[in-house]
């Protein structure tokens, strides 16, 4: 390559980068007005983080009895969304619907966003983050492959890399007005695939490896994972990109949203079928194993909250369900707009709270105890949830203006 | 492999640590060796405690006592005193003689150093109805005026120190092993406080410190172990030892010393004199949860 | 010649072997209090009273609650020096080694102490141990060991008065 030509690569780099940040920094009221709320509660979430550092992670409502509570139910909550963007990979290139490829990038953009955010749980759940080069191959002391929190820390960053490389590939080559070619880039959209799928079964290992808690230590834990998270993912897709519709270049088609509601449809109907093979083991006998499950639908956790909580998940879950499998009600965008709503906060809560908590309740030594957030917790959370989104919206509007909008070097 | 690793991390220290003192080099005198700031630099830096070389873990060891004595004000002594050869640690408890007085947990919180701002406590002591070995069914609050009460029976559990530790395989960053001689160890300075460990055990025998533990200053066990009761810090985990600093000198654990009834034996699994093998090889003796298949070096009998 | 020297030396500690091969006691040391009585002040002249009944001064204090009425201070004492224990075959026994009196009846216990499974060993768990003898745990009087008071119960999750909470935390740093 001549001295010209790596000039001139090295020219459009910088270009590129300067159409990311002027994409970030120019925009319309609403986008300000929405960057700046977002920040604000991202700010605001960094000061309460500040006060747990300070004072340790005494400031939440954790206890040695339920040792994880609101930050890891977010964190497997987003793997899960994180690997959600699967639906849209593997139909677009490995069924070959071409008209989904270009979604995909926002469905990148939303993985890369989901697994920063769920990283950010784990790290705000540590009691020493600074010690986080501990867990760094070669500096520190890997648990490899013996600890399944080893293998989540590694498949979490190697997702978070390959999403990113894709990005940058696709949208950096379009950039320069060079369509890239699909073969030069589909091994990595396999390796991402394979990833996507390892970092939520991974993460339902980490919780069903473990017999001293019997609510988590079954098999269909990772499919019940997986197929809830196809479910919340394909929700939140659909959400976002109609507000992405109305709000900028990005056009949504009818096609598109009918088959990301079907997938959402056959994803809840899973999920909901194996939580229901769960129910049956948990209730058919009377085994001291399902106690957890006794307790929590029989309204003995967290002051009964968790118990009206897991119903409403439920409920809204089967109704959602039921509503998706209607035809007229699947394609009219309004009722299944509130389909993908309830789906969202049923598996946000069934995933959550609701698996976390009672697998900690009762305790390996037959304690009952109870859990609460601290306001602490649930702003660091919502700061976190709100960087997620500033993410989202930064990558999704350099993937809108070169993917919808044209924007090439020029 | 080793030589790579602390090559790197070498550069890494010597970089930052010159970028940190830059930084901070005002407050600092003695090159910034001794002084707090300079000693949380080092913190950050400092190796796991199984690759450091002799002359790391000394250096380790002394400014663990400056830190003690910053934080309490107190002159502690901390060894690493090795595993002694030929010798495997168990424990077998004699549930019949165990009256629930709870003096074993007294004396482990003293002895360890354990954070009274916590219910940090390594021994839970459940009293358990009659008829029945559900442990869902203890009370772990019971405060009656006098013990035993009729009706119940006691069942103390503490660290098991488990053959096939599901905490060591739990931990994602190698910070808890087993130990030669049988004992599970904690390196407080490489915990990263994930707590994978605590939903690992089976026994509930980890705890963790939630924040900077409080310790009475004229209640501080001065004579301290790097792997066992030297004061922790905020955010890590902790858990029973089996009183390594006391144990691996030839004396008793604290919470046997404690029992005024003598339910606790504590012995050498290797020597086939010592008491714990007699019990082993005469009495009806069980283990807790053995189904988890976490091979606890703890034993429960019952016998008058 | 090098055998030969090896068998005299051991023929030469035959005498000591029983230290080590020996039974078990003689490897362990006792302890724990001692009584000591001043018996033969008065049972030199005057000789005990055989027979149950109701205890007199000196010995009104003694509760005796030991064998559901079965027993009586000759069970145990020697009739012609109060100060020693009927041991096995009617020999003296002392009260440093009580174990020796009471294996004539609860000899599982006692082989149960011996082995280590009962009562309770301190010092060292190598080397010569050191074990309390059955006195010092039961009065042999009234054996039966008495309930304790319990020490406090563990802090419920949030509730420990030192505190959790950053507030708490400042106060007790200020305090």
């Amino acid at each position: 390559m001549s001295e010209k030509k790596i000039r001139k690569k090295t020219y459009s780099k910088i270009n590129f980068l300067q159409a990311f940040l002027s994409s970030s920094l120019n925009g319309g009221r609403l986008y300000w007005v929405w960057m700046f709320s977002l920040l604000s509660i991202a700010l605001y979430g960094a000061t309460a983080y500040s006060q747990q550092a300070q004072f340790g992670l005494g400031v939440t409502g954790l206890s040695d009895q339920i040792t994880w509570g609101l930050y890891i139910s977010n964190f497997t909550f987003f793997v899960g969304v994180a690997a959600a963007a699967v639906i849209l990979v593997i139909p677009a290139y490995l069924f070959h619907r071409r008209e989904m490829r270009r979604v995909t990038l926002l469905g990148e953009s939303l993985a890369v966003a989901a697994v920063t955010v769920a990283i950010l749980f784990v790290t705000v759940d540590l009691g020493q983050p600074l010690r986080f080069w501990h867990a760094m191959p070669f500096f520190g002391k890997l648990n490899f492959p013996t600890s399944i929190l080893a293998w989540d820390m590694l498949v979490l960053s190697l997702y978070l890399l390959v999403n990113l490389i894709l990005l940058w590939f696709i949208l950096y080559n379009k950039f320069c007005n060079d369509s890239p070619v699909v073969k030069r880039y589909f091994p990595l959209v396999v390796v991402a695939i394979i990833l996507g799928i390892s970092i939520h079964t991974v993460t339902a290992f980490m919780l069903s490896g473990n017999p001293s808690r019997p609510f988590w230590h079954t098999a269909v834990l990772a499919p019940r994972f997986i197929a809830s998270a196809f479910a919340a993912g394909a929700a939140l897709m659909i959400i976002l990109f109609q507000i992405l519709h109305l709000t900028s270049k990005f056009r949504l088609s009818k096609g598109l949203i009918r088959e990301i509601a079907i997938i959402m449809a056959f994803s809840q109907f899973f999920s909901l079928f194996l939580l229901g093979a769960e129910l049956y083991n948990a209730f058919y006998h009377n085994t001291a194993h399902e106690i957890s499950a006794h307790l929590l639908y029989t309204g003995k956790i967290a002051h009964d909250n968790l118990t009206i909580s897991i119903y409403m998940a439920i409920t809204a879950g089967l109704i959602a369900c039921i509503m998706l499998f209607v035809r007229r009600v699947r394609e009219n965008v309004a009722l299944l707009n509130i389909a993908s709503i309830l789906i969202f906060f049923a598996i946000w809560l069934e995933k959550g709270l609701g698996l976390i908590i009672p697998g900690f309740v009762p305790s390996p030594l037959g304690e009952i105890a109870q859990y609460t957030p601290s306001a602490i917790e649930i702003k660091v959370t919502l700061g976190i949830w709100a960087v997620g989104a500033i993410i989202f919206t930064l990558l999704a509007r350099i993937t809108i203006a070169i993917e919808f909008d044209g924007l090439r070097h020029k | 492999m080793a030589d790579n690793r602390s090559s790197r991390r070498g550069f890494l220290k010597g970089t930052v640590a010159l970028a940190a003192l830059a930084a901070g080099g005002c407050s600092s005198s003695n090159n910034g060796q001794n002084t707090a700031f300079g000693d949380s630099v080092a913190s950050f830096f400092q190796d796991h405690y199984q690759t450091m070389t002799p002359d790391e873990i000394k250096e380790v060891l002394a400014r663990v006592e400056r830190k003690a004595k910053r934080a309490h004000g107190v002159d502690i002594k901390c060894e690493n005193s090795p595993p002694i050869a030929n010798v495997e640690f168990g424990y077998v408890l004699n549930l019949s003689k165990c009256k629930g007085t709870r003096r074993c947990v007294e004396a482990c919180v003293v002895e360890n150093n354990c954070g009274r701002n916590h219910s940090l406590e390594n021994i839970r002591v459940l009293a358990m109805p009659h008829g029945t070995m559900d442990l869902n069914k203890s009370d772990h609050f019971y405060d009656h005026k006098e013990v035993p009460k009729a009706g119940e029976w006691y069942l103390p559990v503490q660290c098991h120190q488990c053959d096939e530790p599901a905490c060591v395989q739990a931990c994602p960053v190698e910070a808890t092993w087993k130990e030669h001689d049988g004992i599970v160890v904690i390196d407080y300075d490489w915990c990263i406080g994930c707590r994978n460990c605590a939903v690992a055990c089976p026994y509930w025998a980890r705890h963790f410190n939630w924040t900077t533990p409080i310790l009475p200053k004229d209640e501080i066990n001065l004579k301290t172990h790097y792997l066992g009761n030297r004061p922790r810090e905020s955010g890590v985990m902790e858990k029973c030892t089996f009183c390594i600093q006391r144990t691996r000198k030839g004396e008793l654990p604290a919470c046997q010393e404690a029992c005024p009834t003598g339910a606790r034996i504590f012995g050498n699994l290797l020597d086939p004199n010592s008491e714990i093998r007699y019990i082993l090889e005469n009495k009806n003796v069980f283990r807790l949860k053995e189904e988890q298949g976490t091979q606890p070096n703890f034993w429960y009998f019952s016998d008058v | 010649m090098f055998n030969n020297v090896l068998l005299a030396v051991l023929f030469l500690l035959l005498p000591i072997a029983p230290l080590w091969g020996g039974e078990k006691e003689a490897t362990l040391k006792l302890t724990g209090p001692v009584a000591t009585l001043a018996c033969k002040m008065c049972h030199t002249w005057r000789k005990p009273v055989l027979e149950s009944r109701v205890l007199k001064a000196p010995h009104n204090k003694i509760i005796l609650n030991h064998g559901d009425g079965q027993l009586w201070c000759f069970s145990c004492h020697k009739a012609d020096n109060p100060a020693t224990l009927e041991g096995d075959k009617h020999s003296a026994v002392t009260f440093a080694t009580p174990q020796k009196l009471c294996s004539t009846c609860h000899f599982s216990q006692v082989k149960s102490w011996r082995g280590g499974a009962h009562g309770k060993r301190t010092g060292s768990w190598q080397g010569v141990r050191t074990a309390w003898r059955c006195t010092a745990c039961h009065n042999p009087h009234d054996p039966k060991i008495l309930p304790f008071k319990p020490s406090p119960p563990p802090y419920r999750p949030g509730s420990n008065p030192f505190g959790m909470t950053p507030v708490d935390k400042m106060e007790s740093n200020n305090g």
